[in-house]
């Protein structure tokens, strides 16, 4: 009512009051927007550091090294600051160590001695990993097999040998070249032959000589040699001949010295099997070699034949009569 | 070997397990039908249901409820369930899947007993190689590797038991090529395009997480009854 008798003063109290209460809300919606724009700045200082950190962990970085050979000294640089730790996996080796970025990491020879894949990887924030190769080095000895220990003379494709050549810490070289093998009786050279390797083996199959008694088969690359022996004995008994004589008992019979076909004496202890076929039927003793020579006592009567056989080699037949 | 014949025992008493519950589940069964219609039978009840109810219904607390029925099968269901999962478990761990070809190979023919042989130990080899290096555990590499192999294997356990790492192999697949069988079957040579996941931990954090494509150039020789690796060697391509 007082304000409807003074209209202009009440509408200016009124209006006063509007403007105070106008100005209490504008300051309340003007603290809230501070609020906003403080929230805004720290949120946008909050990705800007993150993006700072982003940035600075994907400045860590690692070059691995293109070559390496076993056993050698390597060095991979980085990039990026602060601290991480370095991680060298691969084979024989596990290593970990706190490395200060933006410096060379020294990898030592001792730890790379293992031909194969290596991981290095840098972690600091996150991971950051490379992977190089180190290839063997140059051939430092020869693994040489070689095959049979004792064989006949003469024997087709008998003699065979395999190598395979390793550096100095045990790695497969699989490409070391041309091995040379070299097949040796007494003086007399049997074979020489050079051999590339293929995928890290070489190998060679030959016949064996003539002559029984050791064999020298030699596989050399560069200065490096292996020397292994072999036995080369008489092959099958040859031309086999026997004589004979009765006894009050039976019969003797015994061989000639007994030789293979090319003139090896047979070694003692090879077995002969003497076959005695007479009026009451067949009998056969088996003797061995010895000095040279096989042996053997009958039991018979009347008139016998002999034959005699070693292996598959026959000999002669020998006829006594029942008087003799 | 000891990863093997572990995981054999492991099997093997997952089976038994299995085997085991399986029929204590079907005695059971069928004992408790067979008690439960004697029973109705007995009472001259016309089915059982209506027995047990009309026991439940006097008071009676019947011998075999239908709950406890339930309940047996339900325990032996789980331990059916725990027997299937002991006999997946390291099944899955060890998932290594080897092809191989040999039909390049010379100058000596691998013959199909022998393939399936170098097959057979060539994966064990894997087996125990992916054993030793995520348990650390030395032992395993004793049967399957020799010489060269065996070395580095054994350095790999003792550094990474020095820096607290551990690697892990899964899911392997190897497709392997005799390149060479020498002419007394003294040595075999293969060549294996593996792919895997490649994990390797420091402690618990997985540090390196990569599925690889490996070419190794393996050397493997015959033990007494098996054939061994002697030489395992990484190398960038064939």
């Amino acid at each position: 009512m007082r304000r409807e008798n003074h209209p202009g003063r009440g509408f200016a109290a009124a209006a006063k009051a509007a403007v105070g209460r106008e100005s209490g809300s504008a300051a309340v919606n003007r603290c809230a927007t501070q609020n906003r724009i403080r929230l805004a700045f720290y949120f946008c200082l909050s990705v800007a550091l993150s993006t700072l950190s982003a940035s600075i962990s994907a400045a860590q970085d690692l070059r691995a090294p293109s070559a390496v050979t076993a056993g050698e000294a390597v060095s991979i640089s980085t990039t990026g600051s602060g601290k991480a730790t370095f991680y060298l996996v691969g084979p024989g080796v596990s290593n970990k160590s706190d490395v200060a970025l933006g410096n060379e990491i020294s990898l030592r020879g001792q730890d790379l001695r293992d031909a194969g894949q290596y991981f290095a990887i840098l972690c600091s924030d996150s991971c950051h990993s490379a992977s190089f190769f180190v290839a063997p080095a140059k051939p430092a000895s020869l693994a040489f097999l070689v095959h049979p220990s004792r064989v006949p003379v003469a024997a087709s494709d008998a003699v065979s040998g395999v190598a395979l050549a390793f550096d100095q810490f045990g790695n497969l070289n699989l490409d070391p070249g041309t091995i040379n093998f070299q097949l040796t009786a007494g003086k007399t050279s049997l074979l020489s032959r050079d051999v590339a390797a293929h995928d890290g083996v070489a190998w060679f199959r030959t016949t064996s000589g003539k002559s029984a008694g050791p064999l020298q088969v030699v596989a050399s690359i560069g200065e490096l040699s292996a020397r292994r022996n072999v036995q080369e004995v008489a092959s099958e008994p040859c031309n086999l001949r026997i004589a004979g004589q009765r006894t009050k008992d039976g019969l003797v019979v015994q061989t000639e010295p007994v030789h293979d076909c090319a003139g090896n004496p047979v070694p003692d202890g090879t077995i002969v099997s003497f076959t005695a076929t007479d009026a009451s039927g067949k009998s056969t003793v088996d003797a061995p070699i010895k000095h040279g020579i096989a042996r053997a006592e009958i039991a018979a009567s009347g008139p016998v034949v002999v034959s005699v056989a070693s292996g598959v080699a026959m000999g002669n037949e020998l006829h006594i009569g029942g008087g003799q | 070997m000891i990863p093997t014949s572990f995981l054999t025992a492991m099997n093997t008493i997952a089976m038994a397990m299995i085997g085991l519950t399986l029929i204590a589940i079907t005695t059971i069964s069928v004992t408790t039908v067979a008690m439960t219609v004697s029973y109705a039978r007995r009472r001259r009840v016309p089915s059982i249901r209506s027995s047990i109810r009309s026991r439940a219904s006097s008071g009676i607390t019947p011998q075999i409820t239908p709950r406890a029925i339930s309940r047996i099968i339900s325990r032996m269901t789980a331990l059916l369930a725990a027997s299937v999962f002991l006999f997946c478990a390291p099944r899955s761990n060890a998932a290594v899947n080897v092809d191989m070809s040999v039909s390049h190979a010379g100058p000596r023919a691998v013959e199909p007993l022998l393939e399936r042989g170098i097959l057979r130990d060539y994966r064990i080899a894997w087996i125990s190689l992916a054993h030793a290096l995520e348990f650390n555990a030395a032992d395993a590499l004793s049967g399957p590797f020799v010489s060269t192999a065996r070395d580095t294997l054994m350095n790999n356990v003792s550094s990474q038991r020095r820096s607290g790492l551990s690697t892990r192999y899964l899911n392997q697949n190897h497709k392997v090529e005799a390149v060479y069988y020498a002419p007394e079957g003294d040595v075999i040579e293969l060549h294996d395009a593996a792919d895997y996941q490649l994990q390797i931990l420091d402690g618990g954090k997985l540090i390196h997480d990569e599925h690889v494509v490996m070419h190794y150039v393996v050397l493997m020789t015959p033990a007494a009854d098996h054939w061994v690796v002697r030489q395992l060697q990484a190398v960038p391509q064939f």
